[in-house]
Order: structure tokens, then sequence, then C-alpha cells
């Protein structure tokens, strides 16, 4: 999928734990998990709120769009 | 959930007496197809001297009908212990409907294509018994086999539509 999330990028940025965002977005670690291997298949715009909010960040420092290659989709 | 369980047990019933009563028709095809003595059987209200080998030919043809509509029990049966267990949008579910479908096709035609051809060539007589409105009709035999490959196609779409929404965050 050409949308990749940045997560571990803006977690390592602000020196936090994959935990500690779970516990202060409500969400599980599982799901974070999820989130953080891209295998996810969609978003809440509240659930992005909440990882913003609390990696002080934009949307577009998490999620970042790549076009995929030509050759990548033949195969 | 009451009618689910009442449905279980509808179904456990009907395989249950369904293997048995295949169990004991097998006994009879097998006297009739080595038997010396011609055997006069009557098989869904219809007579059927089995004195030739043509009779035995559709005895057999019927014979795997009715094995494959009792399959067709027994998935049906599995797919609704996988509903008792809350194991609604599996791959197992949606792979079992589609096999009831075709199962369930493929009995309707060998019972019915055999027997049509054994009508023309052994008593001369050319024509559709469409039995509209019968519940062991034909027609109603092959609508319910294309629902339930509909039923497939419905719990396939909603099995990805389930995955999509447990991937959603």
């Amino acid at each position: 999928m050409p949308i990749i999330i940045n997560v571990d990028v803006m977690l390592a940025k602000r020196k936090m734990r994959s935990n500690e965002l779970a516990d202060r977005i409500g969400m599980t670690t599982a799901n974070l998990s999820i989130l953080k291997t891209g295998k996810a298949k969609a978003i809440r715009f509240s659930t992005l709120e909440a990882i913003c909010e609390v990696l002080d960040c934009q949307p577009s420092d998490i999620i970042e769009y790549v076009p995929s290659k030509p050759d990548s989709d033949e195969s | 959930m009451k009618k689910l369980n009442i449905l279980k047990t509808l179904l456990d019933l009907f395989f249950f007496f369904g293997i048995l009563s295949f169990g004991a028709v097998c006994i009879f095809v097998m006297i009739a197809l080595f038997g010396e003595e011609p055997m006069n059987l009557k098989v869904n209200g219809k007579d059927l001297m089995v004195d030739n080998w043509g009779a035995r030919s559709l005895l057999v043809f019927w014979l795997i009908a009715a094995a494959l509509f009792v399959k067709a029990i027994q998935l049906l049966r599995r797919n609704v212990k996988s509903f008792v267990k809350r194991e609604i949008f599996t791959d197992e579910v949606v792979r079992n409907f589609s096999y009831i479908g075709w199962c369930l096709l493929i009995s309707t035609f060998v019972y019915g294509v055999p027997s049509f051809i054994y009508r023309a060539i052994v008593h001369e007589k050319v024509g559709l018994d469409l039995e509209i409105g019968s519940f062991d009709s034909g027609i109603l035999s092959v609508a319910l086999a294309l629902f339930f490959m509909v039923l497939s196609e419905v719990f396939k779409i909603a099995k990805n539509l389930k995955e999509e929404n447990d991937l959603t965050l």
C-alpha cells in the first residue's frame, strides 16, 4: 500500500515508548502494533487526533503517501 | 438464539435419519442391483421396476443424488454449529455455503436428467414434470441451490467488511 505510517519515527523523535502512547490515546498495544506495521485498513479521525495531540505533531508527520512503482504493481 | 438451537436440533435429527435411511437404501439398492429377481421399488412416489440395466443405472444415479443431498445437510449442520459458536464470518462458513449450493444443484441434475432420459427411452414418454408449487420440485431445488451460492457470496462480502472494520483503528 502506498500509504506509509510513521508513528515509529515520531515515537523515536519524542522519545516515547509504544506502551505509553497506547495508554495515553486509549488504544490497546495490539492495535497500535497493527497501525505501526501498516496492517490497518483505515484510521478514524478521532484516533488520528489523539495521536497528533499526544505526539504534538501534524497528521502529515504520521501518514505519508509514497507512490508505488509501476514495476511493483505488475509483479 | 432460540431459533438457532431449534434449527440445529432439527438438522441433527434430519441428518441422523438421513444417514440411517441412506444406509438402508444402499442395502436395498445392492440387492436390487445384484439380485436375480426383478424388484419393484417406489422412490419419491415414482414406481420403478428394476429388471433391466437401464433401471439399475437409474437407481445408481438416484443413490448418488441422495448421497449429495445428505452431504448438503451435513454441511448445513456444520455451518449452524459454527453459528452457535458465534463463528459467523469465517472462510469455512463461506466455503460450506458454496459447497451446499453445488451439492444441491448436482443432486437435482443427477436425479432429474437420468430420470428424464430413462422415461424417454423405456416408457417412450418425453415431457417435463415441473411440479411448480410442490415442495420437492426440481425448480425449487435449483432455486435453493442458487440461493446457497448467493449466500456464500454475501457471506464473503460480509467477511471482508468485518475484517476491514476490525482493522479500522
